[in-house]
């Protein structure tokens, strides 16, 4: 378990944030965006110790909150749910497994997702198709995939110096 | 492990009561406003060249050129939105209308599309309102802080607008049809569009608001679409069911740098 420095996160979550308001928009297909702080989230519970993750959920949460049409502290408390079920489950999990992380990733993004799509109906009883709802959660698996062969290849880099 | 639980606990109960309250929504507005303060005026800026500790005076200029020649680029933009507002509304039918930039034009949500404006209900801005570019309409006002507000587009899934289906003929404006416009993330879609027995025209059709509800003026274009009889190989396609479902062609928001908010009908 490795511990967070907390102005690298908020740097990274503010980074990731205006990646996710500014750039990722102008990649949907098909109006499908990947999700990069649930990303960050999902790896930081696989990675630091649960107490952190949780910390890191509430910030990571709070930053989305910010911008986004959604109620406020939706994401506050589904960053939360997530970070504190992966932290129940991180003991029967395998931790460093790759598929893992990229399918529980997916999962998150679903479920994310699905109680947005919930929020929907409560809020103006309007439904978001599925196709929607799974394109979005996909994409985000798919980004997870390239992030961990971004940070495969660093970490090789860093072993050969 | 109890402690753990106890957190979670409290965390799930204040993320309720954060939904809950209104003061949030208008809170993080605010939080927002603080980075995006709005562009200062041509003395200001004068003002600031006098300041001894600006490093050189031809960098000050040259800054003040640029953040100049962006203002008149965005003031040509907004006179030409008005003129083209003013051609359909006169200003008897519309006395006012708001002018405002935009911020930010996207979401942090996956399934949402809002942007935001630098006006807000200081400058008379409330929820609800209609957000145009010209007399096409970009979504409505959901929420309102002093001196920013969210605009809910027209694309996000929660957008439901009354809208007639309408064409052009020998100078004679045809209704062709009534239904709904909805937002499908990517891009809105015609609903419930019954088939009926006029012949549509071929070609491009306008998709007006109907002013179903108040909920937004009539006549404003919400986009166009391509007629749903098309030729195909000399005959034309089957018609099967009863409605069209139908994708609407929308303004290109990224393209648009300002924006008019126009008050509720009430």
């Amino acid at each position: 378990m490795r511990f967070v420095h907390w102005h690298i996160l908020f740097l990274l979550a503010s980074a990731l944030l205006g990646l996710q308001v500014l750039v990722v928009p102008y990649f949907a297909i098909n109006g499908a965006r990947p999700d990069l702080l649930l990303c960050l989230l999902i790896y930081m519970s696989f990675q630091v110790k649960a107490r952190q993750a949780l910390i890191a959920g509430v910030i990571l949460g709070l930053f989305k909150d910010g911008i986004s049409a959604e109620r406020f502290g939706f994401f506050f408390a589904m960053f939360n749910f997530i970070t504190i079920s992966l932290s129940f489950l991180q003991k029967k999990m395998i931790h460093d497994s790759r598929i893992v992380w990229i399918i529980t990733t997916g999962i998150a993004s679903l479920l994310v997702n699905f109680a947005e799509s919930l929020m929907m109906v409560i809020t103006y009883r309007h439904f978001i198709a599925f196709e929607q709802c799974a394109g979005g959660a996909c994409y985000t698996m798919l980004i997870s995939l390239f992030c961990f062969i971004f940070f495969d290849k660093l970490r090789l880099l860093e072993k050969e110096r | 492990m109890k402690s753990f639980r106890s957190i979670f606990l409290i965390l799930l109960f204040v993320g309720f009561f954060l939904s809950l309250a209104p003061f949030f929504h208008s809170l993080r507005l605010r939080i927002f406003s603080l980075f995006f303060q709005p562009s200062t005026s041509i003395q200001e800026e004068h003002l600031c060249l006098q300041n001894p500790a600006a490093s050189s005076e031809i960098v000050a200029l040259q800054h003040q050129i640029s953040a100049l020649s962006w203002q008149v680029l965005q003031l040509q933009e907004q006179v030409q939105n008005l003129t083209k507002f003013r051609e359909k509304f006169s200003i008897e039918d519309m006395p006012l209308v708001i002018p405002a930039k935009i911020l930010l034009r996207h979401d942090s949500s996956t399934l949402r599309n809002s942007f935001i404006i630098d006006r807000g209900s200081q400058h008379g801005v409330k929820p609800g309102f209609a957000v145009v570019y010209g007399y096409s309409l970009l979504g409505r006002i959901l929420e309102v802080s002093p001196k920013t507000s969210k605009v809910l587009h027209i694309t996000d899934p929660a957008m439901r607008i009354g809208i007639y289906v309408i064409g052009t003929v020998e100078d004679q404006t045809i209704t062709y049809a009534e239904g709904l416009c909805i937002g499908r993330n990517s891009n809105c879609e015609l609903r419930h569009i019954e088939k009926g027995n006029q012949k549509w025209q071929e070609g491009e059709l306008s998709i007006v608001t109907s002013g179903f509800k108040k909920q937004f003026p009539p006549g404003l274009v919400v986009g166009t679409i391509q007629s749903p009889y098309r030729k195909k190989t000399g005959a034309e396609l089957e018609e099967i069911g009863v409605f069209w479902d139908l994708p609407v062609q929308i303004a290109d928001l990224s393209k648009i740098l300002t924006v008019l908010v126009l008050p509720s009908l009430e």
